[in-house]
């Protein structure tokens, strides 16, 4: 799955950033969720590192300070894994606030209580899709377009008032 | 062959003078570094323990050029009482230079496993990132991207928000 390019001159080798894998890794982690995603188009050795798991654990999370205990991680990987609770928890929460409030810096889980909440759903999109499992099955990312009625994922969408 | 002075010291206590310790780049040039600084590489701090007889440490990924700047950096990091906006200030300036010198930093801190600098130039290069398309990316780091049309069109299926 891994390619190395040698694009090397005489003089003075050039630097390949993909023969450094390690430091790959350390900048992917450090990108923004659209930034890896966009990353992830790049060739097979970004796409395959944007996909590690620990990449988005990293992204949900760093600015929580402590960092979550140890005991979240099989939890968030048995429902379903990191980039989906971004996808699904916290990237439709940081858009919204995006859109209403400009000047704002961007969302991040900071406190505790943002990440109970973002646990929280995450464990409301993983029983949807159990319940979604013997229907129509449900879509990828858990838009709540399907059984619409019975849905919690409105939590995630703006709510007309 | 040159070796650079020793970094001046802050306030040292009269009894104990501050140890140094001496490290040889990859072309041969011998540094000092207090051993306050050298504790900032944790490579280092597994070598100091070993020590024999204050020999100089041999780095043989790190040239010189490179070396020098980086002992400039640990010694700065381990400077008491300087207060965190100066050391941003100083640090945004550290990297202020061009493309292939912040790699040759960023490949020495991984060597030495120099946690502080390997934040902050993994960070300049996450920002050189940023807002790039995949194409840009791949000529900014001279990558040729071999993905076959069905893995092309399923990566950018999977990641299709990002260009929403």
């Amino acid at each position: 799955m891994v390619h190395h390019h040698h694009h090397c001159k005489e003089k003075r080798p050039k630097f390949c950033i993909n023969d450094h894998v390690d430091v790959l890794a350390e900048i992917l982690k450090r990108l923004d969720g659209r930034s890896l995603c966009v990353a992830a188009c790049v060739c097979r050795l970004w796409s395959a590192l944007a996909r590690n798991d620990s990449v988005w654990e990293h992204l949900c999370f760093r600015h929580l300070s402590p960092p979550p205990p140890s005991s979240v991680r099989p939890v968030v990987s048995a429902l379903g894994g990191y980039r989906r609770l971004y996808m699904v928890c916290i990237r439709p929460v940081l858009s919204r606030l995006g859109r209403s409030r400009r000047a704002e810096l961007p969302w991040r889980v900071r406190s505790r209580e943002e990440l109970q909440l973002s646990l929280s759903l995450f464990c409301v999109d993983y029983y949807e899709r159990l319940g979604n499992g013997s229907g129509g099955g449900g879509s990828r990312f858990g838009d709540g377009s399907a059984s619409a009625s019975s849905s919690l994922m409105f939590l995630c969408k703006p709510v007309n008032v | 062959m040159s070796s650079s002075p020793p970094p001046s010291s802050a306030a040292a206590s009269p009894s104990c003078p501050k140890k140094m310790i001496a490290l040889r780049s990859s072309d041969g040039e011998t540094f000092e570094i207090e051993e306050a600084a050298a504790l900032q590489s944790k490579t280092l701090e597994n070598m100091i323990d070993e020590d024999c007889a204050g020999t100089p440490i041999p780095l043989p990924n790190v040239t010189g050029k490179i070396l020098a700047k980086v002992v400039e950096f640990c010694s700065k990091h381990a400077e008491p009482g300087v207060d965190d906006e100066s050391l941003r200030a100083w640090d945004a300036e550290f990297v202020n230079v061009e493309q292939a010198t912040v790699f040759d930093y960023i490949l020495a801190a991984n060597f030495l496993e120099i946690p502080t600098l390997l934040n902050l130039t993994c960070n300049v290069v996450a920002d050189m990132i940023r807002g790039k398309t995949p194409d840009e990316i791949r000529k900014f780091f001279n990558i040729k991207s071999i993905f076959s049309p069905e893995e092309e069109e399923e990566v950018r299926r999977e990641n299709h928000w990002a260009f929403e």
